[in-house]
């Protein structure tokens, strides 16, 4: 996550340097107030030229409660990284499909895997926080990591509920999930035998 | 647990369960989960992009293409595999036009495309080459029907071509420049294995496309690479990770040696090595130095003997798969079982089956193989004589064994030393070994033995059978245990009708069952046919005689090919193949 370390830096030196204003938003106005100064200080190509970044972000759930956390932990979801750099000054993010205690949850996540030592394998940590949630909670997860856009959480999750899948039978799949069967006894029959009969090792 | 009972499923939104589908592991629970629902089915099918036909005939062409429209990689067999061992006409089928015709149709993204004992024309390498713009994989094993003609229009037309892997197909010949056809501008290419091609290689043109093609990995030469053209090569793709070298032999040039020798130093990432080698010993120390890293030998065509061969691979430390002719001989095993503890699959091959001068390579090698491996899983074992108390103690030292193939070369061989059937043997290698998946048994042989392996084989997917058994309770055992059984091939044993009849049921559980040279009449097989709808019943018959339609129940049938489809009987039978 390069755009990650340079919002960082951008942080710190911005601290550092106590002369700094806060950029003006207009590129031009820079140019102007320069010119009238007559210093010949650095020139702000246009393009380089960034908002002043949070360090912390704010994201509101579902029943608009409230949640803090630290912008790298938030940049795991394009949503959030996406609404925080874009410089839509949209802060707090509202996540208007996510049920508060489910984005607790993602946090949670999050936070784990940015704390996550350099090739840590976190495989038996993300099978252990999965199977520590109630399915509903599980499936809510995934949803929400589909919505937020955050690919580790959503892997992590899809993998996780493949991993139940696997060698089941379809009867024990259609109870797991609530699933209805809607097929005919003769759809299914014959789909059973296409599938074994022509696609499979 | 169930879930909540107000969340449902339609509550993900497709993609997501996409997704889910992603990860699993197999079109089995691919399958499951297609199953479930009209909502479930519409998705999986959309997003499955690996698609696996075992039978080219359980399924019609043009069904599977629309059953999965975003494939990007299929593979597709054909002959059975008794094809190997020439029990199967040469027109039998397997023909690969319709297939190829039904995917240039259907699914233009295709780029990964295998067939394997496929008859494969130039047409369909020509209509592959037009037809895919993003094609990166070809993979041909086992067929035939094609040129180097059919080769050259791949080569000139498939732009992103990233691995050509053919693997021991019968080729013909006819266009020699046929490497000539790839692009000046193509460098794509990541895999090429041309081993079986029969004829000349221009080396010249060999070398540019090496050159040119910096992420090649595999290479893998066939016989007219002389040694001295080989150490051109090698210097030109030090990056290699699977050399195959080719003969390994040619005229003697003074620095030959130290040329080859420093090649082979440069090649830090090799894991793995094999070639025709023809008796070299001379040349062997060379590739000394990368043998410390190689995971992978094979020897199987290479006439090199002991004790150049021993000194060889004992230096393979790393070996996790060797592939060997019996001029290994049981001090070579021996000395494999003390180097290679990292060894999980072996295969010993006969070097002469019936000659005058048999080699030392007995039951011994084996047993000492799996005392000393213990992670060796997989073996084929070509062998001229065994012992009961052999088997048994390699049943104990590798319960983990997953594919037991054991060929004693003479048909019922007994234990050697107790004059007794092999029974108690391989009864002790189902006992033991839980997982085993694949099994061919030989030597002599009673009904005892099928009772076990009916009884014990759970997870036994691939059964072979040759001159065993004493009666039709042997088919029985089989066909009413091995619960998981999917192939059944059988030549030269004495099972008749009843146990084939009396089990027909399990015969759509299967993929295919084949019996040749048993006790099997036209009656029977008609029975089954109309018993079993579904199942395509062959009687393959080679003297093309009198129609089969008015001949008696009681005739004889000396090859019998029996599989499940949903295609219904096939179109496309020669005069040699009767569908009942």
């Amino acid at each position: 996550m390069d755009m990650e370390d340079d919002t960082v830096q951008v942080r710190e030196n911005s601290a550092e340097d106590t002369e700094m204003l806060e950029l003006p938003k207009d590129p031009a106005e820079v140019k102007a107030s320069e010119f009238i100064k007559g210093e010949s200080s650095k020139e702000i190509p246009v393009e380089s030229q960034q908002p002043e970044l949070p360090e912390n972000v704010v994201l509101q759930s579902l029943e608009k409660e409230e949640f803090i956390i630290k912008l790298a932990v938030g940049q795991q979801s394009e949503i959030i990284k996406n609404a925080i750099l874009d410089g839509r000054g949209e802060n707090p993010v509202p996540l208007l499909n996510v049920s508060a205690p489910i984005l607790a949850k993602a946090i949670e996540f999050w936070k784990r895997h940015i704390d996550a030592a350099e090739g840590e394998d976190l495989t038996e940590w993300d099978k252990a926080f999965l199977g520590d949630l109630s399915q509903e909670v599980l499936f809510e997860l995934a949803a929400a990591a589909n919505y937020m856009e955050s690919k580790s959480l959503l892997d992590c999750t899809c993998k996780f509920i493949a991993d139940i899948i696997k060698e089941m039978k379809v009867e024990e799949v259609r109870d797991y999930f609530g699933i209805e069967c809607d097929f005919t006894e003769e759809e299914e029959r014959k789909m059973r035998e296409d599938n074994a009969w022509a696609f499979e090792q | 647990m169930p879930p909540h009972p107000e969340w449902t499923a339609a509550m993900f939104p497709d993609e997501v369960w996409e997704h889910v589908f992603s990860f699993l592991p197999s079109d089995a629970d691919r399958n499951v989960a297609a199953a479930s629902c009209h909502a479930w089915l519409r998705i999986e099918r959309r997003s499955r992009r690996r698609v696996f036909v075992g039978n080219c005939y359980a399924v019609a062409p043009a069904v599977a293409v629309a059953r999965f429209p975003e494939a990007r990689a299929v593979e597709v067999k054909g002959k059975p595999h008794f094809a190997d061992f020439d029990l199967v006409p040469g027109d039998w089928g397997g023909g690969a036009d319709e297939w190829v015709a039904a995917m240039a149709e259907g699914w233009p993204q295709l780029e990964e495309l295998r067939f394997k004992r496929m008859v494969v024309s130039d047409d369909c390498l020509e209509v592959i080459a037009r037809s895919f713009r993003n094609f990166r994989v070809l993979g041909l094993a086992f067929c035939e029907g094609f040129s180097t003609a059919g080769l050259a229009a791949v080569a000139a037309n498939c732009r992103n071509l990233r691995v050509l892997d053919l693997q021991e197909n019968v080729i013909e010949d006819n266009c020699s420049h046929w490497l000539s056809h790839f692009p000046e501008s193509f460098t794509s290419l990541v895999h090429l294995n041309i081993a079986c091609l029969p004829g000349e290689v221009n080396v010249p043109v060999l070398e540019r496309l090496v050159s040119r093609c910096t992420n090649l990995k595999t290479l893998k030469l066939n016989h007219a690479v002389p040694l001295e053209k080989l150490v051109i090569l090698l210097r030109k793709a030090p990056q290699l990770v699977d050399l195959g070298t080719g003969r390994f032999s040619g005229e003697h040039h003074l620095d030959l040696y130290s040329k080859l020798e420093s090649a082979f130093t440069g090649y830090k990432s090799l894991k793995s090595l094999s070639g025709t080698w023809e008796a070299v010993p001379a040349y062997l120390p060379a590739v000394y130095s990368v043998c410390e890293g190689l995971t992978s030998l094979n020897l199987s065509y290479a006439t090199t003997q002991n004790p150049e061969l021993i000194k060889l691979v004992s230096r393979c430390k790393s070996l996790q798969r060797l592939w060997v002719m019996d001029f290994i001989e049981d001090d070579g095993l021996a000395a494999v079982a003390s180097s290679c503890k990292l060894l999980q699959e072996l295969r010993v091959f006969p070097s002469d089956p019936y000659g005058p001068q048999p080699v030392s390579l007995t039951e011994r090698g084996l047993v000492a193989i799996s005392a000393g491996c213990p992670m060796l899983h997989s073996v084929l074992y070509f062998c001229n004589q065994m012992t009961n108390a052999a088997l048994i103690a390699i049943a104990l030292n590798r319960p983990n064994l997953t594919r037991f193939r054991l060929c004693i070369i003479e048909p019922q061989t007994p234990d050697y030393l107790t004059l007794q059937p092999l029974d108690a043997g391989f009864s002790a290698i189902v006992e033991s070994c839980k997982d085993l998946r694949r099994l061919s048994v030989s030597g002599l042989l009673t009904d005892r033995v099928f009772k076990s392996i009916g009884a014990y084989a759970d997870r036994l997917e691939m059964l072979s059978v040759a001159f065993a058994g004493d009666s039709d309770a042997g088919l029985h055992y089989i066909l009413s245990g091995c619960k998981s059984l999917r192939k059944l091939e059988i030549r030269d044993c004495p099972f008749g009708d009843k146990p084939l009849l009396a089990n027909a049921a399990k015969l759509e559980t299967m993929r295919s069952l084949w019996m040749s040279s048993c006790s099997l009449t036209l009656g029977a097989c008609k029975l089954l046919a109309r018993k079993m709808p579904r199942l395509n019943v062959e009687i393959i018959d080679e003297r093309r005689g009198a129609s089969w339609d008015s001949r008696p129940d009681d005739c004889p049938v000396e090859k019998l090919y029996v599989y499940r489809t949903v295609a219904g009987p096939r179109s496309d039978t020669p005069s040699c193949v009767w569908t009942v």
